[in-house]
């Protein structure tokens, strides 16, 4: 592998505390993987006017703590011996981070993410959503006090024939880290439908047909897949189960066509993110010769 | 599976490092051994610094240390974060002098979190510490917990160390005076 082939870790940070643990957990990742960093601070647009508060240079004081954070970084990271690189950018924070991944030819974003509730995702802001979305590459989420282990993954397989990206990239980081793989098929049917006859039953054999389709494949790569079915909301279902069971990892897949119900109640994946406590990977879709930032071939 | 992969990792460090345009110094500063140095007070204890620096010497190995801050969600209006900050840059000035005094290089990190977490972040970060070295204050269960690598304490006359360091009986008994 030449100095040209190296995989591109592009994390996104800012002034709050959960985007500086995930900083130090991208350059865990990054020497786990041999990885290049690249640290993108954006300073939001600010469109106001901060005269009548006598305050003449806002823009210049609105930039100054997000500069910190870079240089506090670049001084953190030298000090450990390690290059890296810091990129600063102002505008749109989702707009710019994707343009830096995109110029950087970047295989994975790392961004913090933080508790919030629906209405404060609503207020302030769909920034993850919207990466997970327009981004070029897998997106890791990380919460605050999480950190970066691949011991126990945990994947959503509801849509696995069909949309195998989460599944796949699973078995990739299990057969990377030899990983305990645990994979879950979510029945959430609307209360109208379940009063319906047999529709539960149908739906429990299909998730069971997945999931055995799901655990032939592990098997077929040398790896042992357990298997659960949840019956409950997907997010509820996963963020119990991996705090029941210890996961290091959920790996979801990024829903490509979001509709009107994910605009307003937030996506699974936005979901999980408020809840979880461990680090989310959301796996995108890839072309055919597209690797994951996991594979180490030439 | 697991041996195939084994092999890529192996292939790929040799390929790497061969392939970086780096001069024979740098390439030497990169691979030297780093010691790595924790404590949780701002203030490193003076027998730690002495002794670190001379195993540092006779080892030819680099000098990491670490202050970290156990109470960083402490609520006082941040006044014990830059104590702490304060503190510990006239602490790692004093490290810094001595170890230049000795040849040895250094360099410090602030962190903040629990011990045990600190330590294993470091160790995969900077892929070649050989050992870590705590300072009092520390449980050795807790840093050895998840440490990748061995640690060691340092026993050391409280006694002795309270004559080179006067001001640490001073601060003990200025913060058991009762506020009123």
């Amino acid at each position: 592998m030449t100095r040209e082939e190296k995989k591109t870790i592009v994390a996104a940070v800012d002034t709050t505390d959960v985007s500086q643990a995930m900083f130090k957990e991208a350059l865990v990742l990054a020497s786990s993987l041999r990885a290049r960093v690249v640290l993108v601070s954006v300073t939001p647009e600010y469109e106001g006017n901060m005269n009548r508060f006598f305050l003449k240079n806002a823009e210049l004081k609105l930039k100054e703590p997000f500069e910190q954070v870079l240089d506090d970084a670049a001084d953190y990271a030298s000090s450990l011996g390690l290059e890296m690189k810091t990129v600063r950018r102002h505008g749109k924070p989702s707009e710019e981070i994707i343009e830096v991944a995109l110029q950087e030819k970047a295989d994975l974003i790392l961004l913090g993410s933080s508790r919030r509730l629906q209405l404060e995702r609503m207020m302030l802001g769909r920034t993850i959503a919207e990466i997970i979305h327009d981004g070029p590459c897998d997106v890791l989420l990380i919460p605050k006090k999480s950190e970066i282990r691949f011991n126990k993954v945990l994947v959503e397989i509801n849509d696995f024939p069909s949309r195998p990206e989460a599944g796949m990239l699973a078995f990739e980081v299990a057969k990377s880290y030899s990983s305990e793989v645990h994979a879950m098929c979510v029945i959430d049917i609307a209360p109208d439908k379940s009063l319906r006859y047999g529709v539960q039953r149908e739906a429990e054999q299909k998730a069971l047909e997945v999931m055995k389709e799901y655990a032939a494949q592990g098997e077929e790569q040398g790896l042992r897949v357990i298997t659960e079915i949840g019956r409950n909301m997907p997010e509820r279902c996963l963020v119990e189960y991996a705090q029941k069971n210890n996961i290091h990892l959920i790996v979801l897949s990024s829903n490509e066509d979001a509709g009107m119900f994910e605009m307003l109640w937030g996506s699974v994946v936005e979901r999980v993110a408020s809840k979880a406590v461990c680090p989310i990977l959301v796996a995108k879709k890839k072309k055919a010769k597209e690797k994951s930032f996991l594979s180490y071939a030439i | 599976m697991g041996e195939a992969y084994r092999f890529d990792k192996i292939d790929l460090g040799t390929v790497q490092s061969s392939s970086l345009d780096k001069t024979g110094e740098e390439e030497s500063s990169k691979k030297e051994s780093i010691i790595l140095v924790v404590t949780r007070n701002a203030h490193l204890a003076e027998p730690v610094m002495e002794y670190t620096l001379n195993l540092a010497e006779r080892l030819h190995c680099r000098l990491l240390a670490a202050y970290v801050d156990t109470l960083p969600q402490l609520v006082d209006g941040g006044q014990r974060n830059r104590k702490f900050i304060s503190a510990l840059l006239q602490s790692a000035e004093v490290y810094r002098s001595k170890a230049m005094a000795k040849g040895v290089s250094f360099s410090y990190v602030q962190e903040s979190g629990r011990i045990s977490k600190v330590i294993n972040r470091l160790c995969h970060i900077a892929k070649r510490i050989e050992f870590v070295v705590i300072d009092r204050g520390i449980k050795i269960e807790e840093a050895v917990s998840r440490a990748p690598v061995p640690v060691f304490n340092i026993f050391y006359d409280t006694f002795n160390q309270s004559e080179r360091e006067p001001w640490l009986h001073r601060k003990i008994f200025l913060q058991r005076i009762p506020k009123r």
